[in-house]
Order: C-alpha cells, then structure tokens, then sequence
C-alpha cells in the first residue's frame, strides 16, 4: 500500500489538494466562518499595494491632466504674462477642490436623514466586484474609528450597502447589489413594502416579495423601511424598471436601478451606531 | 518552495492592485492572482506548481469574501487545465500565456457560478446573466496577464533553480 502510495505520490496528493478544499467549501458554505488571524494579516499585507497603486494611478492622472495643462499653458505663454498662467492653474486646482466640496456637501446634506445616528465619513480606496464571491468595496476606516460589521453605508445618492468586515484602518462594505444582499424597503409614493435583492451585477438589483395587489409603478423610487434592523427608514434605495406580473402568483416582478451607483461612488458615509443602539432609537422610547 | 512563497507574495500584492485599479476603472473585474498559477503550470514541476495553485487559491478564496475552499479546489483545477494545455500547445509566448491566463480565468468563474448554485441560500443563486461578467473578468485578465508577462519572466530568473554542484564541482 505504501509503495502504492509512494508511486502515485504526486497524483495523490494533486487529487487531494483538488478534492479537499471541496469538501471544506460544502461544509461550510452556508455558514462562512470569521477571518482568522492569518487571514487578516494577509489582507492587511495588501493594504499598502492597494494604496501604493491607487496613489501611483491617481498621480498618473494629474500628472497626464497636467501635461495637457502645460501644453496648453506653453500656447498661451507667448501671449499672456507667467501671472495668468499661475492663476489658471490655482483656478484648476480650486475647481477640483469645489467640485470635491460639491460631493461632500451633498454628503452633509444627506446625513440629517440618517436617524441622529453618528456618522463616519471614510473613501473608498478599493474595489471588488467580482462575480465569483462577494461584491465588495474597500474603504479608509476601520474598527479604529470604531466601524462594526452590519452598520449600514450610504453616499449621497442612496444606500451603498453594509459593512461585512472591518480591520483596524479599513472595511469592506457589501455592496447592494451583492446576491447575499437584501434591503426592506417601500415604495415611497405608495408606502408599499417589499425587498431589494442583489443580483451580483452592480449596475441592477431585484424586486422580491413585492406582492400583486401591491401598488407599484415603473419608475417608482424605493426607500429604506427600517423593519430589517440595518438601516434607518427613508434612505433611497433605487427605481423600479422593467415591472411585469405574471398571469398567476403571489408577487410581481421587477428590477431595480439602485441609486447609487456602486461602481463610482468615492465617498461614503458609515452610520455608526452600533447596532442594539441602532435598533432602540428605531423602536423609540419604551 | 521558493517559487511557492514568491507566487503567494505575488498573489497578495496582485489582489491589491486589482482592487485599486478596479475603482478607477468603473469596476472591472479581475483574477490577477491567477497569474501566477498559469506560470507555474507553464514553467514549474508538479508538485511546486500545485503549491503555488494552492496559495493562489486561498488569496483568491480571501479576498472573494465567500466560504472557504471553492476558489482553493477551482484554481487546482485551472492549473491542472493550463498544464495540459501547456503539453499539446504553444503557451511560452506572451500571446499564449495570456490566452491561457484567459482560459483559466473563465474555468475558475464558471465553475464557481455553477457550484454556487448548489450552495445558495434560496433566492441567491447566481443568475446566468453573470456569464457575461465572468467572460468580461476573463478578458480583463487575459490583457493583465499580456502586461505583466514581462514581470513574470523577471521573477521566474528569481525563483529558477539552480543546478546542485556534483561531486567534482567546488
């Protein structure tokens, strides 16, 4: 048997490195356990590549944006003083910063509608929507600034997703369009309920449960309900495209535009209370 | 073992890159920590390439966020794969490294939509619809793979073995 073994050693032991991690996967499939130490360690080794590129990329950006500047610039230097070029330059830059001020305003904006609850401000430096696993976005804050998992994200637009796991300087979010994600939410129009569902695109999502007798319309926007006990009620959640019903069944379908667009979104806000406090201030007083 | 350490340090720092460069690029999806495996399919003996597929395969299951285990076993199968194709096809070419890397790429997201199927909660199997984007991460990382074939033949110097000295070399 040994020397059975030994013959066929390398077939073996490709056989088992195939088969295992299987049998590892259908045992715990519905049940993902937590990241260990190890794994931790891992992700936080790529923390600083991440970085690292995201800045190289960036300053490749600026660096081309002011090239074109300069060519530009080289033009008008023959015709207007070193003076007006600075000052072009400045107004560039204060563009940029005007426009960032614009985001974030809005962010401020929004955050009165976020239930008093604290808020982190953090940006994404990361993105993993991968149609394999999880649908994930990366962002700047982490345990440090005092995030858990299950505290709901929100930019400007609408209901980004949930936090899925934190380390001490960054998070990943679980986006909304993610296939493990469901969010309850109500037509805001007709105050009709339902569920949105990821579909693992992140451009789409999914009505569920939205039942027949319902009133839903093409185009209605859906906002958080605040009944699954992650978001506050009122947050924009998406719009209703594509709403058909069947000849027979419980529900009508549709699917659903979420509002922000998680393929772009570069600001989050992160409503930081933890979630038994999260859940009082929903219930209100006793 | 060597090539196995470089290949998971490798692999680490690709999947942080690949998330970086999936923000500034409206969420394109790759497998950049494939690299490594189709290079050691192509280049490695047996059992260090499968120990490079298996670091691999844990970074990818990492930084997937999904149960462990599915993306470790699917890259040991995308490496098995590559190393057959690399017996009865030219892959040493930058061309054919990244046609194989793209193969490879789309082997691994298949068989991880139809395997999840079978474990989903109800109402959260992967759609069909999602081919289309495994087929896009393909691509996307068949051209990395075109990219960083350089790259590749940079470490592969590194990590080479070198000849053992007999016994009448000092």
């Amino acid at each position: 048997m040994i020397q059975l073994l030994k013959r066929y050693r390398e077939m073996v032991v490709t056989a088992v490195a195939l088969v295992v991690p299987l049998f590892v996967y259908f045992a715990h499939a519905r049940h993902p356990g937590a990241r260990t130490a190890v794994d931790r360690l891992v992700v936080s080794a790529s923390r600083p590549v991440e970085w690292l590129v995201g800045k190289a990329i960036t300053g490749a950006g600026i660096a081309w944006y002011d090239y074109l500047d300069l060519r530009h610039a080289r033009g008008e230097a023959r015709r207007l003083s070193s003076e007006v070029n600075r000052l072009a330059m400045d107004r560039m830059e204060l563009r940029a910063v005007r426009a960032e001020n614009d985001r974030l305003r809005s962010l401020l904006d929004f955050a009165p509608a976020a239930a008093g609850a604290p808020i982190v401000g953090a940006r994404v430096v990361g993105v993993r929507l991968d149609p394999k696993g999880l649908q994930l976005l990366t962002v700047d804050r982490g345990s440090d600034q005092g995030l858990q998992r299950m505290m709901p994200v929100v930019a400007a637009q609408g209901v980004v997703g949930r936090i899925h796991s934190v380390l001490p300087g960054s998070a990943d979010v679980l986006v909304l369009t993610d296939r493990n994600s469901s969010v309850a939410v109500r037509v805001e129009r007709s105050r009709a309920r339902a569920n949105v569902r990821g579909s693992g695109d992140p451009t789409v999502a999914r009505l569920d449960f939205a039942l027949r007798a319902d009133d839903f319309l093409e185009g209605d926007l859906l906002v958080t309900s605040g009944t699954d006990g992650v978001f506050p009620p009122g947050l924009p959640v998406g719009r209703i495209r594509g709403l058909r019903k069947g000849g027979q069944g419980l529900y009508q379908h549709a699917e659903v535009v979420p509002a922000a667009d998680v393929t772009k979104v570069e600001e989050v806000l992160i409503l930081a209370a933890p979630r038994e406090e999260a859940a009082a201030a929903r219930l209100g007083p006793p | 073992m060597k090539r196995a350490l470089a290949s998971f340090a490798l692999a680490v720092a690709l999947a942080g890159a690949q998330s970086a460069l999936s923000l500034h690029l409206g969420g394109l999806p790759f497998a950049l920590p494939l690299l490594p495996v189709v290079w050691a399919a192509v280049e490695a003996g047996l059992l260090e390439g499968l120990g490079v597929a298996v670091a691999a395969g844990y970074v990818l299951d990492l930084f997937s966020g999904g149960p462990r285990g599915l993306l470790v076993s699917l890259t040991v199968a995308a490496w098995l794969a590559s190393r057959l194709a690399r017996s009865s096809l030219s892959v040493r070419g930058a061309l054919g490294f990244a046609a194989l890397t793209g193969g490879a790429t789309t082997l691994v997201g298949l068989g991880a939509l139809l395997l999840a199927r079978f474990t989903a909660a109800p109402g959260t199997a992967p759609a069909a619809s999602l081919v289309g984007r495994v087929l896009l991460e393909s691509l996307a990382t068949a051209v990395a793979g075109l990219l960083l074939h350089p790259l590749l033949r940079r470490l592969e110097r590194f990590v080479e073995r070198q000849p053992e000295p007999g016994l009448l070399a000092r």
